[in-house]
């Protein structure tokens, strides 16, 4: 009835050496022990506010955000592990513990899947995972949108850092 | 060779064209270039939002809109469903203005003696069929010169003016316009704005890529009721999501918006079936990935160049309000830039555009994050029984209805956010006494609070008080009395050169509607003094509206 028709080609945004590395990590999730991937996430987690801070420091719109509102992000999974995000007073802090309210709580059912999605630079693969029921979420998706620019930010921030670091180095 | 206009005008999408042809109605000449070759073939926005058809009716062309758009007597609603075959979780028809068909709403339009609702509903229509109707209204002034297919490749303002250089594209000849303004509405990536040096506030790409499929088909509408398609189908099932847009039940464009890219091994046409739950003919026009923004430009313009419409501000259209916050932003500019050409404009009344329109950008961007979360969290309740009869596949149905009019209803009925905005702390307002009244995003809570939009009312011969305003200069209302007790502020004006016409309200609902006995209306219909009595110095009074006080 409809001939199916190929959707165009997506522009190649990424370097073979990049997709390489998607490649490789994906294998590596993929065959990653439940175990290991809950101590993985757990690990990104408790690092993230350190991250988000420390750029902060040259970073006016990330200062801005670490002072506006208020919030609890839970990501746990349906096997355990996890943790929440708190900001608070300026303040972002990690808590290992899940049980507290959240303001939105992300529930994922393995922990590689949460483990994909926290270490993709894809804002897609958060939706994608979700309409594919990989992943719960229950309350506002405001916190999100503040996550993920913060973390954007704050990734840019350190990129930005290495890639001096290296060019300094290959000097 | 080189061209002169007192206004050159970088972009004719509807913001551009909008502005070309308000500048005219004000008796201003612009040039008008654009390098696209003619009007865009992509349905891109499906609806003018209440606010810019008050605009559309000022400036005499509401009707070719609305006859050009979805038939006034079908409806606007907006559903959730598991596919447009469904089943069906919610339909939002009746709970507000916004959703019944045109003819419908007027009605209520009519009845209203609170200055509650807008004087126009909002008119479902894809730019591909609205800017044809501006371009044929620009192009029956003389004023405008509006020329497609002409890239300006640089300017340069000087203190007298700017001048510009365009390419012709069909054969590469170069003209230089010489404007005293050059405006850029010139879209997301302006030259204009990039020219000023002028950044974007915000991050981009906070949500990631989007999906968009046109397609056209004369089947599709068989699955709704009687044929007529809902405005938005909200789409949410176990393994698919989006939304299916009819921009215009008349006609047979359908949009499907999807969250993310098809895979590599799905095709287009599998998507558009799994939407419409059902195989029916249709054909795809064009489709590609796009990326919402949610961007503000740091400041829009200075001296004789100012930016406008996507080139200030880049939104999610979770609420429809890109192509909209354009639209006011060229009616706010347009009077502004008339007033100074024709001399009673003040200094201060180019900067107070920028002023007054960068925080209500910002205010809109607030609201469009808060839609686009609404949308994502409509989708957060379990769906896997949703296809059973069952008491749980009901529940879960009813669940997703309620997110309907809990969450998605927002970015409908928020006319808060389209008629309630106001310019505080404008340097061409007087600032009001009271204290500033509430200002909710989604409920609009009529004020003649300084800086708000005046209110609409009727008067007793069933004309609308918007209809009697001066759009080319003041209107000072008066619930009061004589043309005797209006004279201190009618002189004032008058010797400043100053535009000013005296509308006596007799009628005791629109009395009320004022608030104060006097009201000072500007030609965007938005409130710039108002008092009990006359101000005790008239001259100052006019020197701030005026935008001659720094």
């Amino acid at each position: 009835m409809n001939t199916p028709t190929k959707h165009p080609a997506r522009p190649a945004v990424r370097g073979t050496g990049s997709q390489r590395l998607e490649r490789l990590r994906n294998w590596v999730i993929d065959h990653l022990p439940s175990a290991l991937a809950k101590v993985a996430i757990r690990l990104l987690l408790s690092l993230t506010p350190g991250l988000v801070h420390r750029a902060a420091e040259n970073t006016p719109r990330l200062r801005e955000l670490l002072g506006s509102g208020a919030f609890v992000v839970c990501i746990a999974t349906m096997q355990g592990g996890g943790g929440q995000l708190h900001l608070r007073d300026g303040r972002l802090r990690f808590v290992a513990d899940t049980s507290g309210e959240a303001d939105i709580t992300q529930t994922w059912v393995t922990p590689q899947e949460a483990l994909r999605a926290l270490t993709s630079s894809d804002e897609t693969d958060l939706q994608r995972a979700f309409v594919a029921g990989h992943l719960k979420l229950r309350g506002s998706f405001l916190p999100m949108l503040w996550l993920n620019e913060a973390l954007k930010l704050a990734r840019r921030r350190d990129s930005k850092q290495i890639t001096k670091f290296l060019s300094r180095e290959a000097a | 060779m080189s061209s002169r206009t007192p206004v050159l005008i970088v972009g004719a999408g509807p913001v551009g064209l909008t502005l070309a042809l308000n500048l005219s109605r004000l008796g201003i000449p612009s040039v008008v270039l654009n390098d696209r070759t003619g009007t865009t073939t992509h349905p891109r926005l499906d609806v003018v939002n209440c606010r810019s058809m008050e605009i559309f009716r000022q400036l005499g062309i509401s009707e070719a809109i609305r006859a050009a758009g979805n038939p006034l007597t079908s409806n606007q609603y907006a559903a959730y469903a598991a596919s447009a075959s469904g089943p069906w979780y919610r339909v939002l028809r009746d709970r507000h203005l916004f959703y019944p068909p045109v003819a419908q709403a007027r009605r209520k339009i009519e009845e209203c003696t609170d200055g509650s609702l807008p004087l126009e509903t909002m008119q479902r229509i894809s730019q591909m069929y609205l800017e044809p109707v501006l371009l044929k209204a620009v192009q029956a002034e003389k004023n405008i010169d509006v020329r497609y297919g002409w890239k300006v490749e640089e300017f340069s303002p000087r203190s007298d003016g700017v001048s510009a250089k365009a390419r012709r594209l069909a054969d590469g000849h170069v003209e230089t316009f010489e404007a005293e303004y050059l405006v850029g509405c010139d879209g997301p990536s302006s030259l204009v704005r990039r020219t000023l040096g002028i950044e974007y506030d915000g991050t981009r790409d906070l949500i990631g890529e989007l999906y968009i499929i046109h397609f056209r088909s004369n089947a599709v509408k068989a699955l709704y009721p009687d044929s007529q398609p809902y405005w938005h189908t909200w789409l949410s099932r176990p393994g698919f999501s989006g939304l299916l847009v009819s921009p215009d039940a008349g006609k047979d464009d359908w949009v499907l918006h999807l969250p993310y890219p098809p895979r590599e091994n799905e095709s287009l046409e599998g998507v558009v079936e799994r939407a419409l739950g059902t195989r029916l003919p249709f054909k795809i026009v064009q489709s590609g990935p796009w990326r919402p923004q949610f961007l503000v430009a740091k400041s829009f313009g200075r001296d004789r160049t100012w930016i406008a419409g996507d080139a200030t501000h880049q939104y999610m259209p979770t609420g429809g309000l890109g192509m909209n916050t354009g639209v006011t932003e060229a009616h706010n500019l347009a009077w502004k830039l008339a007033a100074i050409l024709k001399g009673w404009g003040g200094e201060q009344l180019l900067n107070s555009y920028g002023v007054e329109r960068l925080a209500i950008a910002r205010h809109n961007r607030d609201h469009v994050m808060k839609c686009a979360a609404a949308a994502f969290e409509a989708q957060f309740p379990d769906k896997d029984a949703v296809y059973e009869e069952t008491t749980r596949g009901q529940a879960q149905r009813d669940e997703l209805g309620r997110m309907l009019e809990t969450r998605i209803s927002r970015m409908y009925e928020a006319m808060g956010i389209e008629i309630g905005f106001r310019y505080a702390g404008s340097p061409a307002v007087c600032g009001d006494t009271a204290p500033a009244p509430d200002y909710p995003e989604v409920d609009y809570l009529p004020t003649t609070w300084a800086g708000g939009r005046l209110p609409s009312g009727f008067r007793a011969d069933g004309t609308a008080l918007f209809d009697h305003l001066d759009a080319a200069g003041f209107t000072l209302l008066s619930a009061d009395g004589t043309a005797a007790a209006a004279r201190p502020l009618l002189d004032a004006a008058r010797a400043a050169g100053v535009p000013i016409t005296l509308l006596k309200i007799d009628e005791p609902h629109l009395v009320r509607l004022m608030e104060r006995r006097w009201l000072l209306v500007r030609p965007d219909q938005h409130v710039a003094w108002r008092g009990d009595t006359l101000p005790a110095d008239c001259a100052a009074a006019i020197e701030i509206v005026r935008g001659a006080r720094s």
